[in-house]
């Protein structure tokens, strides 16, 4: 298609959570522009923040987003039991490990099942794909709704949970409760079994690219509430030197702002959670990856899929050992001193790396707020493999499959533009 | 017999809520016969809390060209029929739930949609409660005699 001049764009990407956008410009057969534009208006959260008290923080901060406010409270409550210099007590812990658990089974089935799917099977939507494949679509439902469970546990509603306060949770559950939900979670394994196997043999291509993994490590939990942030190309830093190594900055087209690591972009995410803790999965994990033939690390982003339904069955598996373990307790809080300073907070949100800092006034109020969400972190890395991608898909197909092929690209990441406005219509020129 | 239940779905804020309401307004009627539950936005998880029961009424805000207030009732889910491309799970709706539930097999043998009309940027508390008080009648009346709705 040499000399062929092209612009195309996609005025809004399906199947992602909110709007954005990606304009390209081919000019001679090459890519000479590629914008992914995220246009929804910033949502100011960092700003409402100022004067909240410590607990209004956990509350609002979880209206940031539908599918992750779980992630956005554990990384505010670490942020705030920072500054005011608060152990955790190993009853909290376990709980908070928990609580995550069911975020992670809920986006990911989400994700998986709604999103992802009907790419790999070709289908427009999952209500398409429901009349050929109802098993696979029921599936995704139940380990959906499992996850809401555990969400509804600990933050007593499954949307915008209200259980986590600093210190811990408003109260514990009953034993009763989690006998429940841990009977129901036993019943259903052999799904999260099955959907691992399923992810692995779904039709992808087999392309690999060149990206650093960052995430989170812990040296003996698989990472999600706690950990230093790594990458596979030796950073090894606290979270409180984030913003010494992960740099955003503004891009005209944009109004979420991009991240860089040393320059260059970066993945964040259940991919990158995998490729740097694989030998933190338990034996039973590790089985299943063997039975299907499945190798962490990979360099095929396409394998972010499996990523997630292995992530899936580790939940289960670490929310069955932690109810079986559970005892109620009357103290589900730790009382907090509020004080002046400064704290961070980072966890892993199912979409990835959630850095929070906040700075605390004398009166023990927010005086200033920052968030740094995984998909503001992940938009320079989707560019780049747009880049790639496109190009080895070829860019003299028809603007339909450059337009299909492009929101496969970015739908791979899980992006959530809601949390990160601070996704696609896309335009095409060929010039 | 029927296993019958009034599902009430909606957001608890703002005028979204009207639901909930229906549903604490029929709590208070212990002649209704039927299973009485409201969910905070379920997605398409929805599907599975209908899965238990032959004949549903779902209760939800609808957003029309309507004045506020105004009662709409569908029981023929081809009406929800969109573009079947889907923005996000963010927008994943009632309809999109409901047409799911089609493809799926998975929807109650008898399924009514009760709307009440809201306004995103003005409110009428006043008519929105008349609206919920006279849909609780009508809901009542059909529980008592859902052989003849179908």
């Amino acid at each position: 298609m040499s000399g062929i001049q092209k612009d195309l764009t996609i005025p809004i990407i399906a199947r992602v959570e909110g709007e954005g956008a990606l304009h390209l410009k081919i000019h001679e057969g090459k890519i000479s522009q590629l914008e992914l534009s995220i246009y929804e208006p910033p949502r100011l959260f960092e700003k409402f923040l100022e004067g909240r008290a410590p607990n209004e923080v956990i509350d609002a901060v979880a209206r940031i987003c539908g599918i992750c406010p779980v992630a956005y409270q554990m990384s505010a409550v670490q942020a705030i039991e920072h500054i005011f210099e608060m152990p955790v007590s190993p009853w909290v812990h376990e709980m908070r490990r928990l609580f995550y658990c069911g975020e992670w089974m809920e986006s990911h089935a989400l994700h998986i099942h709604m999103l992802a799917a009907p790419d790999f099977l070709r289908y427009p939507s999952v209500i398409a794909m429901a009349k050929d494949h109802p098993d696979i679509v029921k599936r995704g439902m139940h380990l959906h709704g499992l996850g809401l469970m555990l969400m509804t546990l600990l933050g007593k509603r499954s949307v915008h949970p209200v259980g986590a306060c600093v210190g811990g949770f408003y109260a514990a559950p009953k034993i009763s409760a989690v006998q429940e939900v841990l009977a129901q979670f036993k019943k259903s394994l052999p799904l999260a079994q099955e959907l691992v196997l399923w992810s692995a043999s779904l039709p992808m291509a087999k392309v690999t690219q060149e990206f650093t993994s960052v995430c989170l490590r812990h040296p003996h939990e698989y990472p999600m509430n706690e950990g230093r942030i790594v990458s596979d190309r030796g950073l090894d830093i606290d979270i409180s030197e984030f913003d010494n190594y992960l740099k955003e900055s503004q891009v005209p087209y944009s109004t979420a702002l991009q991240c860089h690591l040393q320059g260059k972009s970066y993945l964040v995410g259940p991919l990158a959670r995998l490729n740097l803790n694989h030998h933190l999965l338990p034996a039973e994990v590790h089985d299943i990856l063997k039975k299907g033939n499945i190798t962490f690390p990979t360099q095929n982003m396409f394998h972010s899929v499996i990523a997630r339904s292995v992530e899936i069955y580790y939940a289960m598996l670490e929310a069955i050992r932690i109810m079986e373990n559970y005892v109620y307790t009357t103290t589900p809080c730790t009382p907090m001193t509020p004080r002046a300073g400064v704290g961070f907070g980072c966890t892993e949100a199912p979409r990835g790396l959630l850095w929070h800092r906040y700075e605390f006034n004398d009166e023990g109020l927010v005086a200033s707020s920052r968030i740094v969400p995984p998909t503001s972190q992940n938009q320079a890395r989707i560019e780049e493999d747009l880049w790639h991608s496109l190009m080895a898909f070829g860019l003299d197909h028809s603007d339909d499959d450059l337009r299909f092929h492009s929101e496969m690209v970015i739908r791979n990441y899980d992006p959530c533009i809601s949390c990160s406005t601070h996704f696609l219509q896309l335009k095409v020129e060929r010039s | 017999m029927s296993k019958i239940a009034v599902i009430g779905v909606g957001s608890p804020f703002a005028d979204d809520h009207i639901a909930y309401d229906v549903i604490q307004l029929l709590r208070q009627e212990p002649s209704v016969s039927a299973s009485l539950q409201y969910y905070d936005r379920p997605g398409w998880y929805l599907l599975e809390y209908m899965q238990e029961f032959d004949i549903v009424h779902l209760v939800d805000a609808i957003i029309s060209d309507k004045p506020i207030g105004t009662l709409h009732r569908y029981n023929d889910i081809d009406y929800f029929k969109t573009q079947e491309t889907l923005l996000s799970s963010h927008s994943f709706g009632l309809a999109e739930t409901l047409l799911l539930g089609q493809s799926l097999n998975q929807l109650p043998a008898q399924l009514v949609i009760h709307g009440i009309e809201i306004a995103v940027d003005n409110s009428d508390k006043k008519r929105l409660k008349e609206s919920c008080v006279a849909l609780v009648g009508k809901i009542k009346q059909e529980i008592k005699r859902p052989v003849d709705l179908f």
